[in-house]
């Protein structure tokens, strides 16, 4: 990989070059039904090239590993980048760093894996159910022409499942589990448990469940503000959507530049997006540009502290990077989010609870979305629980809360001390770069919402 | 390379199928009114399925040697060994493949794709891509077949903005001749009548859907008639063979061999030929889309429709109507134009409820006039929506963007009694 990478950069005419060596390989299991539907292996490895000539952007990406192809690369992207008037771009200058970082993972033999998923599907036989799982090893190389020169070989591993209850009425749950590390996650994600849980859920979900309250306090449990830190504070706070370099595909954003050191929640609100935390699916130490990847606190306080910046944002707004650049293989790296969340605060969810007069506790949701610039918000709750005078009342079916972020944001009166993670896979750029990270966070409670 | 693999499995006993794929993709885009970046992948893939018995593996490659194939196969013939039994009863025997698709050398030219670029920022584009690809493939299976095919397409996605206001538009072909860049002044004069928006109302609304808010709904559609899907609990089209799913309007068919379909190819994934399937006829569900091994399950024939694991659509056709979109204005009286949507999210695949985000323009419709409104969202039941359709218009357009990853080609839509939500 090394001897590849500085063939390029000493052949390189281009003002900046980089380029990142990608080797995954990747295995995919299928049950649905009961039925193994066969395994689905991706043995993958490209180059990308990045180049600067003359402030002009080009990129190009193969998976031909002569030298000749890469220097028809380069030539390519640097052609393509001079063609005509263009963005002038430029990068922010950071300190380039030199190191590796190797993350071990147990491995296992795929007739252990088969077995494990059986396992786990007979817990739900007599259901309609479908898991996937998913085990990758990803190593890379990056180097550039600053002096950047990274290693990294990084395990990750998931599983999803959907479980269909039908009882008169059809009900469904969905859960992913994911960590960067190898089969020695397995145990703790206790998919079992969840299984047999959820099945007893929507059983009781279709007998039992009534009308939520119109109005009053809701608890949002930490898999669904998880998602609100990701949706309506990670992604508005992207400086390339703030810049409108994502207008036509993943959108734009409400946030403008001066919200730095505005308010924009409850004073009680700290949201951070941190890459660094090990054994996270968002995990990664040092970014696709070379910068040495660091926790962000977008929000501090309810005040706006900082945006996601990669080196071409940081320079179009005069900061410094923040390490927010990630690439899919074989694509452009872009500004994104790696493990985003609300901070702990000091309420217990029995407290939250006893406070509340008429309201609604959201632990689990089936269906969310939010415009482009993340402004609107709809989440739909799965297991959900009615609140009646400090005390859960029977089971909510489907309440909805469909919010403005600000609404949202200003409206949380109470923080919870627990703080647990979700995996999930983020959507961006163009072509789509679907991206691993961890979404997590605290109970939040917010006062007087409307429920549908 | 591809009869080399071929004649490893053959020689191992094996059944199986090794497809080829040369793709070169390039991308121009472009934000605030200027270009940005310009991108070009160079991917060569090989996809190799083998079976014995009924253990099955797929491997797909990254331009592999020799060796590479012989290591692969190797290995995984030993793997096979561990697995269980998986569902898989031999792949069919071929018809007759069709083709008279467009193919198009140039799509990938530069100047052409910057032009076009050019050409739409100077209408008014102020964000957007222009994409083209051409894929070269061959394919060979153990039942004899080896066939190729070369595939072109090229589209223009633009969104245009004014002041707070926004419309978006594409253009899309195999055929770079056909990408017009004068979609953009369409987007922008819509865009310009947007502002000034205020909050719409929640209620339920006769709604006018527009080709491109319109495919983002059916492109969801598409996924769910896949066999695959039925049987994974994804679809609300589950047991309804036979049943009515929709308007007497709507006809709905997948096809494979449409002229200028952005995904027609000449074969599937299991080298069978691809065909017109019709899905949906005047509101009747009429079949399923089928690789080998649900086409068995169902006791029917493949459809061409292989996805190996999964069938696939390729191009979603709505068959067109008798209106136009004046009509449909004139029509409603009091109701809605959505241009546009995105995050199409479902909180019960099989009983079809989900809700989708208006994004851009969106106007509220009484006795003709057209008021800007924003933040709506529409929250429904996909079957009662497929069910409410009065009015489809006489044109058609080809859509394919980031939110409508199947290329669908449908008419302008008119919907009675659509929930609409707000925040």
């Amino acid at each position: 990989m090394q001897d590849m990478a500085e063939y390029a950069l000493n052949i390189s005419k281009a003002d900046y070059t980089e380029i990142r060596i990608e080797k995954v390989f990747e295995q995919g299991i299928a049950f649905v039904n009961g039925e193994f539907k066969g395994i689905e292996s991706n043995e993958r490895k490209g180059f990308s090239i990045r180049i600067i000539k003359d402030n002009a952007m080009g990129f190009y990406f193969s998976n031909d590993f002569r030298k000749a192809k890469i220097k028809e690369g380069i030539e390519k992207a640097i052609k393509m980048a001079v063609t005509r008037k263009r963005h002038k771009i430029n990068l922010s200058e950071e300190k380039m760093e030199e190191g590796e970082d190797i993350v071990k993972g147990k491995e296992e033999s795929i007739d252990k894996k088969i077995d494990y998923l059986k396992d786990i599907d007979k817990i739900a036989s007599g259901y309609s159910r479908s898991i996937f799982y998913n085990d990758e090893l990803m190593e890379k190389y990056y180097a550039n022409s600053e002096g950047a020169r990274i290693y990294s070989k990084l395990p990750r591993i998931s599983l999803h499942y959907l479980i269909t209850v039908s009882n008169g009425r059809v009900e469904q749950m969905s859960r992913e589990f994911g960590n960067s590390g190898g089969w020695e996650m397995v145990k703790e994600w206790n998919v079992v448990e969840h299984i047999k849980h959820d099945i007893n859920f929507l059983k009781k979900l279709i007998k039992e469940g009534k009308k939520a309250p119109r109005k009053g306090s809701v608890i949002l449990s930490p898999y669904i503000t998880g998602l609100i830190a990701h949706e309506s504070c990670g992604h508005p706070f992207e400086a390339d959507r703030i810049m409108g370099r994502e207008a036509a595909q993943a959108g734009k954003s409400f946030v403008k530049p001066s919200f730095i050191g505005k308010k924009y929640a409850d004073e009680n609100v700290s949201i951070v997006d941190d890459p660094t935390i090990k054994k996270s699916y968002g995990y990664y130490k040092y970014d696709d540009e070379g910068v040495k990847a660091r926790r962000r606190y977008l929000i501090k306080n309810g005040i706006v502290n900082e945006f996601l910046h990669n080196r071409e944002t940081a320079y179009e707004m005069g900061v410094k990077s923040n390490s927010a650049a990630r690439a899919s293989y074989g694509k452009e790296p872009i500004v994104r989010m790696a493990n985003t969340y609300f901070m702990p605060g000091s309420y217990t969810l029995e407290e939250m609870i006893e406070d509340i007069k008429e309201g609604v506790y959201m632990k689990t949701y089936v269906e969310w979305n939010i415009d482009d610039r993340r402004y609107n918000q709809k989440y739909v709750g799965e297991e959900a629980y009615i609140i009646k005078n400090g005390e859960i009342n029977g089971i909510a079916y489907h309440p909805v809360i469909e919010i403005t972020t600000p609404k949202l944001y200003n409206s949380i009166d109470a923080v919870g001390n627990e703080l647990k993670f979700y995996p999930a896979t983020c959507g961006k750029g163009d072509p789509m770069q679907g991206i691993p990270v961890t979404t997590g966070g605290v109970n939040l409670r917010l006062r007087e919402a409307r429920i549908k | 390379m591809i009869e080399y693999a071929l004649k490893i499995i053959m020689k191992n006993g094996m059944e199986g199928i090794v497809k080829e794929d040369n793709i070169k993709n390039k991308q121009v885009r472009f934000y605030n009114g200027r270009i940005g970046i310009i991108k070009e992948w160079d991917d060569k893939t090989m996809n190799i399925f083998m079976a014995k018995g009924s253990k099955t593996v797929s491997i797909e490659l990254d331009n592999p040697s020799k060796r590479k194939i012989e290591e692969t196969i190797e290995k995984n013939k030993k793997l096979m060994k561990l697995l269980s039994s998986s569902e898989f009863y031999g792949i069919e025997k071929n018809k007759k493949y069709k083709n008279n698709k467009i193919f198009d050398k140039d799509v990938l030219k530069n100047e052409k794709m910057i032009s076009i670029a050019e050409e739409s920022i100077n209408y008014g584009g102020k964000a957007g891509i222009v994409f083209s690809s051409i894929n070269k493939t061959i394919i060979a299976n153990t039942n004899g077949i080896m066939e190729k095919d070369k595939n072109s397409l090229c589209y223009l996605s633009v969104r245009s903005f004014y002041k707070n206001s926004s419309c978006h538009e594409v253009s899309c072909s195999r055929s770079i001749k056909n990408v017009d860049a004068g979609v953009t002044s369409v987007a922008h004069e819509m865009a310009k009548k947007g502002i000034k928006a205020k909050k719409g109302k929640e209620g339920r609304y006769n709604v006018i859907f527009s080709p491109l808010a319109f495919a983002n709904l059916i492109s969801n559609v598409a996924t769910f008639y896949s066999a695959f899907y039925v049987d994974a609990g994804y679809s609300f089209l589950t047991e309804k063979i036979g049943e009515k799913v929709a308007s007497e309007k709507i006809s709905i068919y997948d096809s494979g061999i449409a002229e200028d379909g952005m995904a027609s190819s000449k074969f599937d994934d299991e080298g069978i030929a691809t065909q017109k399937t019709t899905i949906i006829k005047n509101g009747i569900l009429k079949n399923y889309i089928h690789n080998s091994t649900t086409a068995h399950k169902y006791k029917t024939r493949s459809t061409g429709n292989a996805g190996i694991v999964a069938p696939q659509p390729w191009n979603t056709i709505v068959l067109h109507g008798n209106s136009n979109f004046d009509e449909m204005v004139d029509e409603i009286k009091e109701g809605i134009l959505i241009t546009n949507l995105w995050y199409t999210r479902f909180h019960n695949y099989r009983a079809g409820d989900f809700s989708s985000v208006a994004r851009d323009v969106a106007f509220y419709i009484k006795n003709g006039e057209m008021i800007p409104i924003k933040n709506i969202r529409v929250s429904d039941n996909m079957e009662r929506i497929l069910k409410n359709v009065e009015m489809l218009s006489k044109e058609t357009k080809q859509i394919f963007w980031w939110e409508v990853e199947n290329p669908v080609f449908t008419p302008y839509a008119m919907v009675r009694d659509v929930r609409i939500t707000t925040s």
